[in-house]
């Protein structure tokens, strides 16, 4: 039952990933991606980690892709739709990305994972459904917790420069 | 994890959603759809992490996937600014008029 | 129960220094007047300087601490003084050019102070959560700080292609992490190294270790990752140039050496492979490709990418004097790069900056201390005794000797010949020529005197090199034991 879920949000979210780069019109990739990042955040349920599902679709489906949204419709649609979509360097991009995936598929079919799956069973507990969001929330602020505050900076950063940057050519016309 | 679904295919996907993106960052000329494409990158690299950390029963991955989510934000805010000051300048989304500099 | 973790927090006394700084920067920026922005400059030199009088003293210790997320060592601590002083030169340049290219934007130099925060987070990570963080932290910094540059077009392209390129690489970085992490269970780099010495011999290592270096070369510019430098440096403000290529180059060879010798040092027979051609490509490249160069930032840009190679050699050779030379060479190339650049900034071509390479003809009729300064930097970059350039480049060829790399040795040394060229073109354009039309140098004694303290450095690295090789292999044994006593 599991593995028909999974089969479906894969195949839903390859085929959406491939109208992304493939489709004309900028406004009909952003929807594409929506739907994928949809997909990914499912499968991230199927995987019990309904925290990260839920932080998917609020991060990125609620606040990047409304950006995106925002920037397609700022800038010039009606020009890129009749323009040549691919750049010269496309017709090497499709061998040079068919030879990566290929090359890892083969790899991971070579390779045999989970070393420490040992202490799975006694983290197991741990990790079932209604648990998974307070288990992050405990090692987040405890053993994560000077990443996090990196991060806090990274987006502090992000946030003054996208500021500078838009106010700044605001001034100058 | 008892899910019946062998961490394989969860890799596999990853593989194939990176390898979409990349292409799609080499290939396609509109400055938005390529950071899209980026977009799809780190997509690809959270679904690995969260895949490794629920069938290692390990925590550190799915933080991992958050910070990403993070620095992507992050890095699509600065991105999109960018690329609004580059359409003000030279009235163009399109990498291949991104040319002023050559050598 | 939530328990909380051991944490050592003066560990990380001079990153909380740099982010109040930046804070104070932030605050002050509001009060002070938009004509007035270089107080800001002011501030963050003071701030600097008294963090510099605090680094002798920081807390240095082998035990991790913020849950094996922080290594304050020697190691990160000699990186440390490398970043603070290439953001404090960063800013000292800064001032007076951003007010001739009329650049007003006084968050720039809380920018450069974010960056440097990155950058040190990145040399004391233990652990690759902490070094990803850090790296994006230093990263998306510097997307900001090329996109403010005078000539908007140019400075927004380079802002652009930074951006996707490095956002893809980073993309890269990220993907080999997710292996490393999924076949050793843990991001500790500790962890990983013991997990890997546990006779883990997973294929998909490899991939993981190339996806990695691949991330790690592109922050460093090694060829074929450094499409993205050239224009970059051509289009960013110069200031933030001189910033880029002796600040983050640094901080990425600080990681490059940390996860590599402490982590992968297990599988050193596969990654020698790819790096060593990385090594080579950058080394010759880079200095046939300057030879045609008529930017002498372009020319700066395709040098550094040699210097980059040639600086992978102490990595290749694996052993203590190799990544001590490494460390050394690094040290050196902040002040002659450093040097470099400040005359650079402070040639000027009627409004504009002096870019040009015909712009330096006859600079040593009209300003001799500007053209005696830039060509014993372009010296030492070239390598010629006795400057600093000459003796790193002697220890690491001879590192690289020792570990049997004769080739690579031998690329390294013809790459030096072909680069002495455009190093000398310059010297003979400043010397032999007629004083070039509407050349000017505008500068303060602030910038003079940061240019002589570099040329001081310089000279005095490559006469008695001893007490800073000391330093660096003393900073660099507690990552060589890590892979000895296994």
């Amino acid at each position: 039952m599991e593995l028909l879920f999974f089969f479906l949000f894969a195949t839903v979210a390859v085929l959406a990933a491939v109208m992304v780069v493939t489709v004309r019109n900028p406004v009909h990739s952003v929807l594409a991606l929506i739907l994928c990042f949809f997909q990914v955040a499912c499968l991230f349920v199927l995987l019990r980690s309904p925290f990260l599902g839920i932080a998917q679709l609020f991060i990125y489906v609620g606040a990047i892709m409304i950006f995106f949204l925002f920037a397609v419709f700022l800038l010039d649609i009606k020009r890129t739709i009749h323009q040549e979509r691919y750049s010269r360097w496309a017709s090497f991009a499709l061998p040079a990305g068919i030879i990566m995936l290929v090359e890892i598929v083969l790899l991971l079919g070579r390779g045999k994972f989970g070393a420490p799956v040992q202490e799975q069973e006694a983290v197991a507990s741990l990790l079932n459904l209604g648990k998974s969001t307070e288990a992050i929330g405990a090692v987040l602020f405890t053993k994560y917790l000077y990443p996090f505050e990196i991060i806090s900076v990274v987006l502090l950063v992000a946030f003054v420069g996208a500021v500078v940057l838009t106010v700044k050519s605001k001034q100058e016309d | 994890m008892a899910t019946s679904i062998p961490m394989e295919y969860y890799l596999v996907l990853s593989v194939i959603l990176f390898a979409i993106g990349v292409v799609g960052v080499i290939s396609r000329k509109n400055i938005i759809i390529v950071l899209m494409s980026l977009e799809l990158c780190l997509n690809a690299v959270n679904i690995n992490f969260v895949t490794f950390s629920s069938y290692l029963g390990d925590m550190t991955g799915r933080i991992f996937a958050i910070f990403t989510m993070a620095v992507a934000a992050a890095e699509v805010a600065v991105g999109l600014a960018i690329a609004v000051n580059l359409f003000k300048v030279k009235k163009s989304v399109i990498v291949e008029d991104a040319n002023t500099m050559k050598g | 129960m939530i328990e909380l973790p051991n944490i050592q927090l003066a560990a990380i006394y001079p990153e909380i220094a740099v982010l109040l700084l930046a804070f104070v920067v932030l605050a002050v920026d509001f009060v002070v007047p938009a004509n007035k922005k270089s107080t800001l400059g002011y501030l963050t030199i003071a701030g600097l300087v008294l963090l510099l009088i605090y680094m002798p003293f920081a807390y240095i210790s082998n035990e991790a601490t913020f849950s094996g997320m922080v290594l304050s060592d020697s190691y990160a601590i000699l990186f440390e003084w490398i970043f603070i002083l290439a953001a404090l030169f960063t800013v000292i340049h800064s001032i007076h050019y951003l007010k001739l290219e009329r650049i007003r934007t006084g968050e720039y130099y809380q920018f450069v102070l974010y960056a440097t925060l990155g950058m040190m987070v990145m040399a004391k990570g233990n652990d690759l959560m902490a070094i990803y963080v850090g790296l994006e932290l230093m990263s998306i910094s510097l997307y900001i700080m090329s996109a403010i540059g005078k000539d908007r077009i140019r400075s927004t392209e380079a802002a652009m292609k930074y951006l996707i390129l490095g956002a893809l690489a980073s993309g890269i970085l990220l993907f080999g992490m997710s292996y490393i992490y999924g076949l050793t269970g843990s991001t500790n780099l500790y962890a990983i190294s013991s997990s890997l010495q546990s006779g883990n011999n997973n294929f998909l290592i490899y991939t993981g270790i190339l996806l990695v270096a691949v991330g790690f070369s592109f922050k460093m510019a090694l060829v074929p990752f450094h499409s993205w430098a050239p224009d970059v440096y051509e289009g960013a403000p110069t200031s933030v140039t001189a910033f880029m290529s002796s600040g983050p180059k640094a901080a990425a060879l600080a990681i490059f050496l940390r996860v590599f010798v402490e982590s992968f040092h297990g599988f050193e027979e596969q990654w020698t492979l790819f790096l060593w051609f990385f090594s080579a490509a950058s080394m010759l490249f880079g200095s046939i490709v300057a030879i045609s160069q008529k930017n002498i930032i372009r020319m700066l840009a395709y040098s550094s990418i040699t210097h980059a190679g040639t600086i992978m050699l102490g990595l290749l050779a694996f052993n203590e004097l190799g990544i001590a030379s490494a460390v050394y060479y690094m040290m050196v190339y902040l002040f002659m790069n450093m040097g470099a650049f400040g005359v650079v900034i402070f040639i000027r071509y009627k409004e504009d900056r002096g870019e040009d390479i015909n712009i330096f003809c006859g600079l040593g009729k009209t300003h001799p201390v500007a053209a005696f300064l830039l060509t014993l930097f372009l010296l030492s970059l070239a390598g010629i005794p006795p400057t600093g350039g000459f003796v790193v480049k002697f220890y690491v060829f001879s590192s690289a000797i020792q570990a049997g790399y004769l080739w690579l040795v031998i690329i390294a040394a013809l790459s030096t010949v072909i680069s002495l060229y455009y190093y000398l073109r310059v010297i003979v354009f400043m010397y032999m020529k007629e004083p070039a039309e509407g050349q000017s140098v505008n500068t303060t004694p602030l910038q003079w005197s940061a240019v002589a303290i570099s040329a001081v450095f310089t000279i005095v690295m490559g006469v008695i090199p001893a007490p800073f090789m000391g330093w660096a292999t003393a900073a660099v044994k507690g990552l060589i034991s890590s892979f000895h006593s296994f």
